[in-house]
C-alpha cells in the first residue's frame, strides 16, 4: 500500500466516523407526503395538457412526459385525477431557456389556476446552473452519468399537480425510494433517478386526499390506519341445534386525520371468528369468515354452537398494506337444551354452504 | 428522546424565544457577512412580498409573483448572517425541482466547530419544522448525507459540525401549510 492510498483510506475512515458521530434520527420523517398548498383537483377528473405554443419540448422529451402521465395514472392507486396529453388541453407543459422556473430549478410546476388547470416547465437541455450543467438523459445521444430522467422529473411535477408536497425523508435519505416527489432530485445513476411509478408514501397521501377506488383495493404501507370491527349475531339465545349467523363489518376507523379514508368499508381481507368459554382468557379461532354479499366490508358465517361461548371477530393485519388489526367487542351466545334429540355436535358452515344444500 | 437531544431541545426552545423576538424586530436584509448575497440568490428573491400567516391555516400569497420564489433563509452565526441558496422547494402555489447543491455552487463560510448556528427566514415565511443534513464538500451528490439535527419551529438552531469542509442543507417546513424548502451553505469548520 502506498503512502498516498493509506492516507486516503485513513481520511475516509475519519470522515465516516465523523459523520456517524454527528448523525441523528429524524423522527418527524417517513410518513405520507405532506399536502401542497394549492386547491385540490377533483377526484376522478381528467387533466389534459398541451405543449405550450413557442416552447414545445423536443420529441423525445414529449414522449417521456406523456409516458410519465401514463406512469402516474398507473400508480396513483386511488381516485386521484388522470393526467393526459390532448392538443386542446387546458393545462400546459413547456420547455425552454425562459420558462418560469427559478434560478436553481431544472423543472417546476405552478398551481395558481388550480383546480382548473396547471403549468409545468422544463429547463433547456444544456442549461448552465451554478450547481452544474443540466443534461436530460432522453436528449443525449449517449446517456451519461449525471443526466436527469425526464420521465422521473415529470412524474415528480405531476405529483405536485395532484396535490403532493415534498416527502420528508430520514436524515440519511435511506427512505428516498418511498417517494418520487422529493426535495432533492437525483441524477443517474443514484438510486431512484429513474423511478417510474409513485412510491408508497406518495400513494399514501393520494389515497388520503382522493379516496380508494373501491373497498377491496390495498392501502399503502406508508399508512398506519386503525380499523374498527363490529360483530353481530342473528340470535344471542338459542337451543342446541339452532344456527346462529354471525356478521362482521370491517371499516377504517372514523378519524378526522384519515381524510377521505375515514370509515371506509374494508372488503376481501381476512376476518376470523373466535370463541372462548365465559371467564376464560384465551380465544380459539373457529373459522375464517367468508366475504358477504350483503354490503362492502361485511363477512358472514353460520355456526351451530352446543355450548354457551363468548364470541368475537378478529381482523388480521394484512402483511402488505397499512391497516392495523382490530377485534370486535365480545358477547355471549347462550345455548340451552336441545331442540331435538340426540343433541348435535358443533358445526361450522358458511352461508354459501348453507345455500348449496 | 435521549439526554443529548433533550438538552438540545431545551437549548433550541430557549433560543427560539430569543430568536422570535429578534426576528420580529430585525429586518431580514441586515446581512453582515458576506456583505451581499450571491447574484443567483439575489435573482431568486427579487421582490419579496410580505405575506400574512395564520397558524394552522394555509395562507396562499396573494399574487403569482409572490409564490415564484421561496422565502430567503439566513444562517446566523453570532452577529453574522449568511444568505442560503434554495434548492428544491414548494411555496404557496409553486414548486421547483433541484438537486443537492454542491459546494462549488456556494460561498464558503468559516465557522468554529460546535458554534451555535441558527436559521431564520425573511418576513414571508415562518418555520414550522426543520431538519439539517450534512455531506462533505467533496461529496457533490450527497451520497453519504446524514442527519445533523432536527426540530420544530419557530426557531431552528443546531451546532456547527466537527472540523471539516461541509455542505449543510436545512430543509424547512414553512408555517401555515405553505410548503417546504431546502437551503444550502458551505461550511468550513475548524
Amino acid at each position: 500500500m502506498t503512502t498516498r492510498v493509506a492516507f486516503r483510506r485513513a481520511a475516509a475512515a475519519i470522515v465516516a466516523a465523523s459523520l456517524a458521530l454527528q448523525s441523528v434520527s429524524l423522527v418527524v420523517a417517513h410518513s405520507p407526503d405532506p399536502p401542497i398548498s394549492w386547491p385540490l383537483f377533483e377526484a376522478d377528473d381528467v387533466l389534459q395538457f398541451r405543449w405550450k405554443e413557442g416552447e414545445v419540448p423536443p420529441l423525445k422529451m414529449r414522449d417521456a412526459v406523456v409516458a410519465a402521465a401514463a406512469d402516474a395514472a398507473a400508480s396513483v392507486a386511488s381516485r386521484a385525477p388522470t393526467i393526459a396529453y390532448a392538443s386542446g388541453g387546458a393545462s400546459t407543459v413547456e420547455y425552454g431557456p425562459n420558462v418560469f422556473c427559478g434560478v436553481n430549478g431544472l423543472a417546476c410546476a405552478d398551481g395558481w389556476h388550480a383546480p382548473d388547470h396547471f403549468h409545468v416547465a422544463f429547463r433547456t437541455h444544456g442549461h448552465q446552473f451554478d450547481w452544474g450543467r443540466l443534461w436530460w438523459c432522453q436528449l443525449q445521444s449517449t446517456i451519461t452519468n449525471g443526466c436527469y430522467d425526464v420521465e422521473n422529473v415529470a412524474l415528480d411535477e405531476f405529483g405536485h399537480v395532484l396535490g403532493l408536497g415534498h416527502h420528508v425523508n430520514y436524515g440519511d435519505e435511506s427512505d428516498y425510494l418511498d417517494a418520487v416527489v422529493q426535495t432533492f432530485s437525483r441524477a443517474r445513476p443514484k438510486a431512484g433517478w429513474n423511478a417510474d411509478k409513485y412510491g408508497r408514501c406518495d400513494v399514501a397521501k393520494l389515497q388520503l386526499r382522493y379516496d380508494m377506488v373501491n373497498s377491496a383495493r390495498k392501502y399503502s404501507t406508508c399508512l398506519d390506519l386503525a380499523t374498527a370491527l363490529s360483530l353481530a349475531a342473528s340470535d344471542t339465545s338459542i337451543r342446541i341445534g339452532d344456527t346462529v349467523t354471525f356478521t362482521a363489518t370491517v371499516k377504517v376507523a372514523d378519524s378526522a386525520g384519515y381524510e377521505r379514508l375515514r370509515a371506509n368499508a374494508v372488503s376481501e381481507r381476512k376476518v376470523v371468528l373466535e370463541r372462548r368459554l365465559p371467564g376464560s382468557v384465551s380465544w380459539t379461532t373457529v373459522a375464517t369468515m367468508p366475504a358477504s354479499t350483503l354490503a362492502s366490508g361485511t363477512y358472514q358465517i353460520n355456526v351451530s354452537p352446543t355450548v354457551s361461548y363468548e364470541w368475537r371477530g378478529y381482523f388480521l393485519k394484512p402483511a402488505d398494506e397499512g391497516l392495523r388489526a382490530s377485534s370486535s367487542a365480545p358477547f355471549v351466545v347462550t345455548v340451552s337444551g336441545c331442540a331435538s334429540q340426540p343433541c348435535p355436535q358443533i358445526s361450522v358452515e358458511s352461508t354459501q354452504q348453507e345455500a348449496e344444500r | 428522546m435521549n439526554s443529548s437531544r433533550a438538552v438540545h431541545s431545551v437549548v433550541v426552545l430557549a433560543i427560539g424565544v430569543a430568536v422570535g423576538a429578534c426576528t420580529a424586530a430585525a429586518p431580514p436584509s441586515a446581512s453582515t457577512s458576506p456583505p451581499s448575497p450571491s447574484p443567483s440568490a439575489i435573482e431568486a428573491v427579487a421582490t419579496p412580498a410580505p405575506t400574512p400567516t395564520v397558524a394552522g391555516e394555509s395562507v396562499v400569497p396573494a399574487t403569482p409573483a409572490a409564490v415564484s420564489n421561496a422565502p430567503f433563509a439566513f444562517l446566523v452565526i453570532g452577529a453574522d448572517r449568511h444568505t442560503g441558496k434554495v434548492g428544491g422547494f414548494t411555496f404557496g402555489r409553486y414548486s421547483e425541482s433541484a438537486p443537492w447543491l454542491p459546494a462549488t455552487a456556494l460561498d464558503s463560510i468559516n465557522v468554529a466547530s460546535g458554534a451555535e448556528l441558527r436559521v431564520e427566514l425573511d418576513e414571508r415565511g415562518t418555520i414550522d419544522g426543520w431538519a439539517a443534513r450534512i455531506a462533505t464538500a467533496a461529496d457533490v451528490t450527497a451520497d453519504a448525507v446524514v442527519g445533523l439535527a432536527e426540530g420544530r419551529g419557530p426557531a431552528a438552531a443546531f451546532d456547527a459540525p466537527s472540523a471539516g469542509d461541509w455542505v449543510v442543507s436545512v430543509t424547512i417546513t414553512y408555517g401555515g401549510g405553505l410548503g417546504s424548502g431546502a437551503y444550502f451553505w458551505h461550511l468550513v469548520a475548524k
